[in-house]
C-alpha cells in the first residue's frame, strides 16, 4: 500500500497545475449570470454552467491522462524509472491509473464546487423529462459519473498502449475488436428480435461490468508481467483483454440464448392466454431465471408442441401475440428482422401440421406498426390496416390482393377490420362530430365497408350515426357494433350498430347503471352492473332488449366463455366475512333458468364470451400459483396443462385478479 | 555468497538470438565489467537482472532471489543507474529524492545532495532540463542514496565528456572504498572501468565469451610482434599453444598477432625477433571484437 500510494501522490504532485486550472475554471460558472439570458434564473444558468464544465472537464482529463500516464512512459522506455525501484508492478498501475481517476473525478468535483457552495441546483426535470438517470438520486448518479471516468481511463490507457508500441499485435486488437462488435450485434440483435429487452438490458449491464473488469485485470497483467517491455506488454494486454473478452461475450451470448431457449413448461406463470379456434394458444409468461423474459408460445395444448414467437405486448389496446383463422389451422405473427423495431416480417404457421416450423410469406412493414391483423375464416388471405390503408394477401405467396385507401376524416384510433364469416373483408371507421364551414354540426358516424379480398372490389359501404362515444366490440358475424358513450358525470350508456339493417338501438338497462358489456358468440349482448353489494349480470337479445337478468351476492364477478350457448361461466368471489377475502371461484351459469353450479375453487377462466362456444377456449383455466388446466364443465375434472410453478405467487388476488374487468 | 548470477540465461527477439545461455556470478564485494558492442546483448542482460524482462529461458538472480518472481523486495537493496535517464522529466533532484526515500529502508538525503552538488548538478532543476550528464549524475546519486548493497549501472558514462566520466568513476571509487558495495556494470568506456573492475566479462553475439578474473585476463593477452618485411615470419614453435585470437596480420611495419594463452611462469619457446607487450582492456577488447573465434582461457 505505502508503494501505491507512493506512486500516486507523485503522479498527482507531478501535475499540481491541474488543480490550480480547476480552481480558476470553477469560477466560470459564477460569472455566468453576468451574460444576459433572461430565460435563465442566476442559480439555474451558474448550476448547469457548472454542471457541463465539470463533466467536459473530468472527461476530457479521463481521456487525457489515462492515454499518457502510463502508456506514454512505456513507449518512451520510461517505465524503467518505475521497475527499478523495490515498486511492486501493481502498485505503479493501481497507483498511475488511480492518480489519473482520483485527477479526474477531483477536479471535476473541484470545478463545479463553489456553484453547489452557494446552492445553485439544476432541475434538468424540463429538459429531459424523469431520465433514467434522474430518478437515481444525487449519490447514485455521481456513483455512475465515477464509474464512467474509471471506464474511460482504463479504455484510453489500453487503447493508447496498443497505438504507442506500434507492435504488430495492434492488427489483432482490431480485428479482434471488429468480431467482437460484430458478434455482439448478432447476439444482442437476436435478444432484441426477441423482445427480450429485461435480458438485453441484463445482458448489456453485464458484458460492461466484464468489460471494465477485463480492461483492470488486462492493463494490471500488462504492467505487473510485461513490465518495461512494451511488445510483451502488449501481447499480455490483448491476449487477456480479448480473452477475457471472448469468455464474456460467449458466456454472454450463451446466456442469452438460454434464455431464448426457453419452453412453456419453464413458465412459472402464465400472464396472458389467448386461444385459437382449434388445439392451439398463444401465450405468455415470466419464467424464472430467464433475466425477466416474458416469452410468448404457440402451444397445443394436446400435444405440448410449441413454437416461441416474438414477446407480445398490448399495441393499441390489442395483445398482438398472433392472429388465427376461424378454422383454427393457421397463425399469423409478426417478427423483427433485427434489433430494431422495423422491418417487420410477417410470418405464419401451420397448426394442423404436425412438426411445421414458421414461414415466411415475403410481406414486410418496412416502418410503423399494421393494425389489426386478421386472418380470413379459411386461412389463405390475411389483411391489415397500414399507412391509412387496407391491405391483403394471399398467405401462402405473399401476393398482395389489394390496398384501398381509407377515407379521410376518420378516427385513427377508431378504425377496426374484420374478415366476415363469407371471406369478404369488412372495415370500420368512426367519425367524429364535427362543425361544418356552414355552420352545421355533424354527428358521430361509423363507416362499415365490405371489401372483396379476391377482386379488390368495394361491396357495399354504409354509414351508421351514432350520438358519440367509441367503437368498443364487434360481434363475431360483424354485423353488431358496440359503441359506449362515457361521461364523468353519468355511467356508461350504450349502443348496438346493426351494419346489415342500418339500426342503432340502445343497449341502456332499466336502471340505467351497466358498467360494462360484451357479445356472445351468437351476437346476444351481455352487461354487468353493480347495486350495494350486488353484481348484476344483464343478458339483451339481438333486438337489444334485456331478456334475463342474473344477480349475485359477491364482491367481485367476472366472465369468461360459453361452454354452450346456452350457459356461461363466470368467476366470482363470496362477500368478504370478519374481514377475510376468499378465493376466486368459477362456476357454471344457465342463461335459462339463472342456477349457477360451482366448478371449482381457485381457477378463473381464460376464454371471453365471443368465443365459440364449446372451443377449446371456453374450457381453459387460470389456476392459482400460475398454472394452466382445461376443466371439463359438466363434471368439473382438470387437466393440467401447464403446471403451477411458481410458490412465491400466492393468489389471484396479487395477479390483479377482481381489479380490473371484474365488478 | 554471488550477489548477482545468471544461469543459462536465453533471450530471443522473434528468430534473433540475443542471449545465449549465458552463465556468470559475481561473489559479494567484487566489481563486475560487463563489455560487448553495441548490440550484444548487455542492455536486454541488464533489463533480465533487474527484473524487467523475462528470458525465453534460464535465471537470474539478485541477492541470492529469483529476480521475476521478488523484484520488489530484492530491488529495495539494489541501487540502478539505467543507460537512458529515464526519470520523470518534470521532477526536480530534491523530489525524486523525496520519492525515493519513502521506497527504501534508509536514505541519505544529506549524502545525496552533497554528491550532487560535487558533481555541480543544481538539485531544483526539472530532470527533464539537465543535460545528458547530469541526468546521469542524478541518477548515480539516487543510486548510492540507500545504500544499496549491489549497484547495477547500465554504461552509467554513456554519451557524458571525459571530465564528467572521470567524476563518475571517482564518485564510485570512493564509494566502493567507503562500503564495499557489489557493483555490476557495463560500459564502453575500457579505460575508465579498468581501474575498478575485479572481475570482466564480454558478450559477443550474445555470448559470453570471457569471464573472469582483470588481473588474470590481463596476464593471458599478450600482442606479439615482428618488425620487418619477412614473407614467413619465425614465431617460433608455440604460437599456436598460444592461441592466437586471429591469425597474424601485415602492417607496413611488419606481422603482428594478440594470443589469448600467455603464461609468465611457463615462457614459450618463440622466435628470436618476435616482442612481446601487454595489452590495456581496450586492446583486448578490440582484438577480440575484430577476432570471429570464440576465444576461452
Amino acid at each position: 500500500m505505502r508503494a501505491f500510494l507512493a506512486v500516486l501522490w507523485r503522479e498527482m504532485a507531478e501535475r499540481w497545475l491541474i488543480a490550480v486550472a480547476a480552481a480558476v475554471l470553477s469560477l466560470v460558472p459564477l460569472a455566468a449570470p453576468l451574460l444576459d439570458l433572461p430565460a435563465y434564473r442566476g442559480p439555474d444558468l451558474r448550476g448547469g454552467v457548472a454542471l457541463g464544465l465539470s463533466l467536459i472537464v473530468s472527461f476530457l482529463l479521463a481521456l487525457v491522462l489515462g492515454s499518457s500516464i502510463l502508456a506514454r512512459d512505456l513507449g518512451e522506455r520510461r517505465l524503467g524509472f518505475y521497475f527499478s525501484r523495490p515498486l511492486p508492478g501493481l502498485a505503479i498501475w493501481g497507483g498511475k491509473l488511480a492518480a489519473a481517476f482520483l485527477m479526474a473525478l477531483g477536479t471535476g468535483l473541484l470545478v463545479g464546487l463553489p456553484a453547489a457552495l452557494l446552492g445553485d441546483g439544476v432541475d434538468l426535470s424540463g429538459y429531459w423529462g424523469t431520465s433514467f438517470s434522474l430518478r437515481l438520486g444525487l449519490a447514485a448518479n455521481l456513483g455512475l459519473w465515477a464509474a464512467a471516468l474509471a471506464l474511460l481511463v482504463l479504455l484510453s490507457n489500453a487503447v493508447s498502449t496498443m497505438i504507442r508500441t506500434r507492435s504488430p499485435w495492434l492488427l489483432l486488437d482490431l480485428a479482434a475488436a471488429t468480431l467482437l462488435a460484430a458478434f455482439l450485434w448478432v447476439e444482442s440483435n437476436r435478444l432484441l428480435a426477441a423482445q427480450a429487452f429485461d435480458a438485453f438490458f441484463g445482458v448489456g449491464l453485464a458484458l460492461l461490468i466484464a468489460g471494465v473488469v477485463a480492461l483492470a485485470a488486462a492493463t494490471a497483467v500488462q504492467v505487473v508481467r510485461g513490465r518495461t517491455d512494451p511488445r510483451l506488454g502488449h501481447r499480455l494486454l490483448s491476449l487477456t483483454l480479448w480473452g477475457l473478452l471472448a469468455i464474456s461475450a460467449l458466456a454472454a451470448a450463451g446466456f442469452g440464448r438460454w434464455v431464448l431457449a426457453v419452453s412453456p413448461r419453464d413458465l412459472t406463470h402464465v400472464l396472458h392466454v389467448d386461444p385459437a379456434p382449434g388445439d392451439w394458444v398463444a401465450l405468455s409468461g415470466i419464467a424464472q431465471g430467464r433475466a425477466g423474459f416474458q416469452p410468448t408460445f404457440l402451444f397445443d395444448t394436446r400435444s405440448g408442441a410449441y413454437v416461441r414467437i416474438p414477446a407480445a405486448n398490448w399495441l393499441y389496446g390489442v395483445w398482438d401475440g398472433a392472429s388465427f383463422s376461424a378454422d383454427g389451422r393457421r397463425a399469423v405473427w409478426l417478427e423483427r428482422e433485427g434489433g430494431g423495431p422495423f422491418p417487420l416480417h410477417v410470418r405464419r404457421l401451420e397448426l394442423d401440421r404436425p412438426g411445421a416450423r414458421p414461414a415466411a410469406p415475403q410481406v414486410v412493414f418496412d416502418e410503423g406498426y399494421p393494425r389489426d391483423l386478421v386472418v380470413s375464416p379459411d386461412g389463405r388471405r390475411f389483411a391489415a390496416l397500414y399507412k391509412g390503408r387496407v391491405l391483403a394477401w394471399e398467405l401462402d405467396s405473399g401476393r398482395a390482393l389489394l390496398s384501398i385507401p381509407i377515407p379521410s376524416g376518420h378516427d385513427e384510433e377508431q378504425q377496426l377490420l374484420r374478415f366476415l364469416p363469407s371471406g369478404n373483408l369488412r372495415f370500420y371507421a368512426l367519425r367524429r362530430a364535427s362543425l361544418s364551414l356552414a355552420g352545421r354540426e355533424t354527428r358521430n358516424s361509423i363507416l362499415a365497408t365490405d371489401i372483396d379480398p379476391g377482386t379488390g372490389r368495394v361491396v357495399r359501404s354504409r354509414s351508421l350515426p351514432v350520438d358519440g362515444g367509441w367503437m368498443t366490440a364487434v360481434s363475431p358475424d360483424g354485423n353488431r357494433i358496440l359503441v359506449e358513450l362515457r361521461t364523468m358525470a353519468s355511467p356508461p350508456q350504450f349502443r348496438i350498430a346493426d351494419v346489415a339493417s342500418g339500426a342503432v338501438v340502445s343497449g341502456r338497462g332499466s336502471n340505467g347503471t351497466i358498467l360494462r358489456a360484451t357479445f356472445l358468440h351468437d351476437g346476444r349482448l351481455l352487461a354487468w352492473s353493480r347495486r350495494d353489494r350486488r353484481a348484476i349480470l344483464h343478458l339483451f337479445d339481438l333486438q337489444g332488449r334485456e331478456s334475463r337478468r342474473f344477480t349475485m351476492e359477491t364482491d367481485r364477478l367476472g366472465v369468461g366463455a360459453q361452454p354452450d350457448p346456452g350457459r356461461l361461466v363466470i368467476y366470482h368471489a363470496p362477500p368478504k366475512s370478519d374481514g377475510k377475502v376468499h378465493s376466486l371461484r368459477s362456476g357454471v351459469l344457465d342463461l335459462d333458468n339463472g342456477v349457477l353450479r360451482t366448478l371449482g375453487v381457485g381457477i378463473v377462466p381464460v376464454g371471453s364470451p365471443g368465443l365459440a362456444p364449446g372451443s377449446l377456449g371456453t374450457r381453459l383455466f387460470w389456476q392459482d400459483r400460475g398454472g394452466l388446466v382445461e376443466v371439463d364443465p359438466a363434471t368439473g375434472e382438470r387437466r393440467v396443462i401447464l403446471k403451477q410453478n411458481d410458490s412465491h405467487w400466492k393468489d389471484f388476488e396479487e395477479r390483479g385478479f377482481g381489479k380490473g374487468s371484474l365488478i | 555468497m554471488n550477489l548477482v548470477a545468471a544461469e543459462a540465461l536465453s533471450v530471443r527477439y522473434g528468430s534473433r538470438a540475443v542471449l545465449d545461455r549465458v552463465s556468470f556470478a559475481v561473489p559479494e564485494g567484487a566489481v563486475y565489467v560487463l563489455v560487448g558492442r553495441n548490440g550484444a546483448g548487455k542492455s536486454s542482460l541488464v533489463r533480465c537482472l533487474l527484473g524487467e524482462q523475462r528470458p525465453q529461458s534460464g535465471k537470474a538472480f539478485l541477492l541470492g532471489g529469483d529476480i521475476w518472481r521478488a523484484r520488489a523486495r530484492l530491488l529495495a537493496d539494489v541501487g540502478v543507474v539505467p543507460e537512458e535517464p529515464d526519470a520523470p522529466p518534470a521532477m526536480t533532484a530534491r523530489q525524486l529524492s523525496r520519492f525515493c526515500s519513502g521506497l527504501y529502508g534508509s536514505w541519505d538525503g544529506d549524502g545525496l545532495f552533497a554528491r550532487l552538488e560535487r558533481f555541480g548538478v543544481p538539485a531544483g532543476v526539472p530532470f527533464g532540463r539537465l543535460s545528458k550528464g547530469q541526468k546521469g549524475q542524478v541518477l548515480i546519486a539516487l543510486a548510492l542514496a540507500p545504500s544499496p548493497r549491489l549497484l547495477i549501472l547500465d554504461d552509467p558514462t554513456l554519451g557524458l565528456d571525459p571530465v564528467a566520466r572521470r567524476a563518475v568513476f571517482d564518485e564510485l571509487i570512493v564509494d566502493l572504498s567507503e562500503r564495499g558495495t557489489t557493483v555490476f556494470l557495463t560500459s564502453h568506456d575500457l579505460a575508465g572501468v579498468e581501474g575498478i573492475a575485479d572481475r570482466i566479462g564480454m558478450l559477443q553475439g550474445g555470448r559470453l565469451v570471457i569471464d573472469e578474473e582483470m588481473e588474470t585476463l590481463k596476464q593471458r593477452f599478450r600482442r606479439l610482434r615482428i618488425a620487418g618485411k619477412a614473407e614467413t615470419p619465425d614465431w617460433g614453435s608455440d604460437l599456436e599453444r598460444l592461441r592466437p585470437v586471429s591469425p597474424p596480420v601485415r602492417s607496413s611495419w611488419g606481422w603482428e598477432t594478440v594470443v589469448s594463452a600467455w603464461d609468465d611462469e611457463n615462457p614459450p619457446g618463440l622466435g628470436p625477433s618476435v616482442e612481446v607487450s601487454a595489452l590495456t582492456l581496450e586492446e583486448i577488447f578490440l582484438g577480440l571484437s575484430e577476432a570471429s573465434s570464440e576465444v576461452r582461457p
